[in-house]
């Protein structure tokens, strides 16, 4: 066990070095010269010069490459363009509501799914899991950022209930966590019914029940124990992709986050902050999928890692 | 033989019908919307600002005075054009790669697999937005950027599914009759992988749809004064106050035609994979 968490935790390094060179080149295929684009369209030719020395864009790619990750293990990402303080403390500043953000809707999104997939695949084909399966189908058509305007025009503007935007209180969490887990709690929803439908009918279950244990522990020890490795990974897949949705959720509830920043950096052009984020999200999906796999050696004594 | 068959199971799935419909209307309206809009979604006219639906305008209008229906009408080119580019270019350059991997194997695999694993270490509308970042705003560069997000996710698909189906023993057979890679691709890998193909192409219409409307919704799609509907919807953000109908309508109709792609897809899953449950 020890050893495939060693194994495991390696394998994510080379992921890490490429997602580096990655986001390395992303400021670099920049059409034009990135010395021009840091130092603003009116700047003078020397000003263009002397930033060319000054962050080493004279030197060859790879060269630049190496300065790039030596500063990065110096956890020096740069400096901002639009504010002049440094990325790392921008993107620190603001990563823990991000994260608040989407561990929360993801969780509600979790539970619902699991719930509500488990009841479907049980009383499969009655009304209620056609219902649950239309509904799902609904909630992962809405546009993040659509349910959440239509949400600001409800309970904000239309009913006074909730704030239409901003953070401090937990009510300012209630309306982007519901958007955001409205769109996930589908795939996560529809895995479950489907794992949930494949161990109902396996033997053992079938042992429990006729030994005359009760339904819940049935359900509860017997069958979604099982069922749960494609729920951990769709639920891993959805922390993912809603890291990707918090531009837009946070953008429309005005949410200060690492995606306002992002959109805020991507207008004023704001190189190094965009290249810390895209990095430090990328890092946060592979520390997700590390998690995921290591969840699957705890929950299934039966897998065994050569 | 086999879309026979599926179109037969797909015409018992009213689901998948209504899906079917909402695309073909989507599609319909692409084509004819600029002829059957009542008015000229370009034209300025600042004295119906912000109007509530009338008999004229039947939807409103927006802040510069301009018909709200006329535009969605005429916005729904550029998003069919988006998600069918993005979703094509993602599988003209995804599926080659993965059938290589899958059939091929050995050091061409780990290359390939690589870089998919690489890819998917971006959530897909992060690494979207980031290209248009490097690459600049615009229509064109919105369909290359969210073809790109697609493509991991074929290589990974078509790469599992070639994998499959290379340990087949007609393919065995055929090796051993000594057919040439290509032949053993073109007659036995290909038509095997085209149903997980379709599935995954259908449900990756309504998510670049999405995408690009998100894209457009933030400023780095279409620009102004071209009608596209996730810009409309951007644009309507700030009247939300005032006027909901600016951000409910455009809204509406991406959230519809993703709907008609999802079911559309999920019909499709079950037709192509009846094992599945």
């Amino acid at each position: 066990m020890l050893g495939y968490v060693i194994k495991r935790i390696g394998l994510s390094f080379p992921l890490i070095l490429g997602v580096t060179v990655i986001t390395f080149l992303l400021t670099r295929v920049l059409p034009g010269d990135p010395a021009r684009t840091i130092a603003g369209v009116n700047a003078t030719n020397e000003v263009v010069e002397q930033i060319r020395q000054k962050f080493g864009l004279n030197q060859s790619l790879p060269v630049q490459y190496f300065v790039y990750l030596k500063d990065l293990f110096r956890g020096n990402m740069g400096v901002s363009i639009r504010s002049t303080k440094s990325v790392m403390q921008e993107i620190m500043a603001r990563f823990p509501n991000s994260l608040s953000l989407v561990t929360l809707s993801v969780a509600c999104a979790a539970v619902f799914g699991i719930v509500v997939g488990t009841f479907s695949a049980i009383h499969h084909y009655s009304v209620l899991d056609h219902i649950a399966t239309l509904v799902s189908l609904f909630g992962v058509s809405i546009p993040i950022f659509w349910s959440g305007l239509m949400l600001i025009s409800l309970f904000s503007v239309t009913l006074r209930w909730l704030p239409a935007g901003g953070f401090g209180t937990p009510a300012h969490f209630i309306l982007p966590v519901f958007s955001l887990s409205l769109y996930c709690v589908a795939n996560i929803m529809r895995v479950t019914r489907s794992s949930v439908l494949d161990v109902l009918h396996r033997p053992h279950v079938q042992v429990a029940e006729s030994k005359g244990l009760p339904q819940w522990i049935v359900i509860y020890k017997h069958v979604v124990r099982n069922a749960l490795m494609p729920i951990l990974t769709i639920i891993g897949l959805q922390f993912g992709s809603l890291l990707g949705g918090i531009v837009l959720a946070e953008t429309v509830f005005a949410w200060p986050g690492l995606g306002s920043l992002l959109m805020l950096s991507v207008f004023s052009r704001d190189y190094p902050v965009i290249q810390g984020i895209v990095l430090i999200l990328a890092m946060v999906v592979i520390a997700t999928n590390l998690v995921t796999d290591l969840a699957y050696a705890v929950i299934d004594p039966r897998v065994v890692y050569a | 033989m086999l879309w026979r068959n599926v179109w037969k199971t797909l015409k018992k799935s009213r689901i998948g019908l209504v899906g079917l419909g909402l695309i073909l209307l989507f599609v319909l309206i692409s084509i004819l919307g600029p002829l059957i809009a009542l008015h000229d979604p370009l034209k300025i006219n600042l004295a119906y600002s912000l109007e509530g639906p009338s008999r004229d305008a039947w939807l409103g209008t927006d802040v510069l005075g301009r018909d709200i229906l006329s535009r969605l009408l005429c916005g729904a080119r550029p998003s069919l054009l988006i998600c069918f580019g993005a979703v094509g270019f993602g599988m003209i350059i995804g599926v080659p790669l993965g059938v290589c991997g899958g059939y091929f194997r050995g050091k061409v695999d780990l290359v390939i697999r690589s870089l998919a694993d690489l890819l998917l270490a971006f959530p897909p509308f992060l690494l979207a937005l980031s290209l248009i970042a490097a690459i600049g705003v615009g229509l064109n560069n919105v369909l290359l950027a969210v073809g790109i997000s697609t493509v991991p996710v074929y290589i990974r698909l078509v790469r599992a599914e070639t994998f499959t189906i290379a340990e087949e023993d007609y393919v065995t057979s055929s090796v051993a009759l000594g057919r040439s890679n290509t032949g053993i691709i073109i007659a036995h890998i290909l038509p095997n992988i085209i149903p997980v193909i379709v599935v995954q192409s259908t449900l990756f219409m309504g998510i670049t749809l999405l995408y690009a409307a998100g894209l457009g919704f933030l400023g780095l799609g279409a620009q102004q004064p071209q009608p596209e509907w996730g810009a409309m919807l951007g644009a309507g953000r700030n009247y939300i106050f005032s006027a909901p109908q600016l951000s409910l309508f455009p809204g509406l109709a991406i959230f519809v035609t993703i709907l008609g792609f999802n079911l559309l897809g999920d019909a499709l899953r079950d037709a192509l994979d009846p094992y599945q449950t």
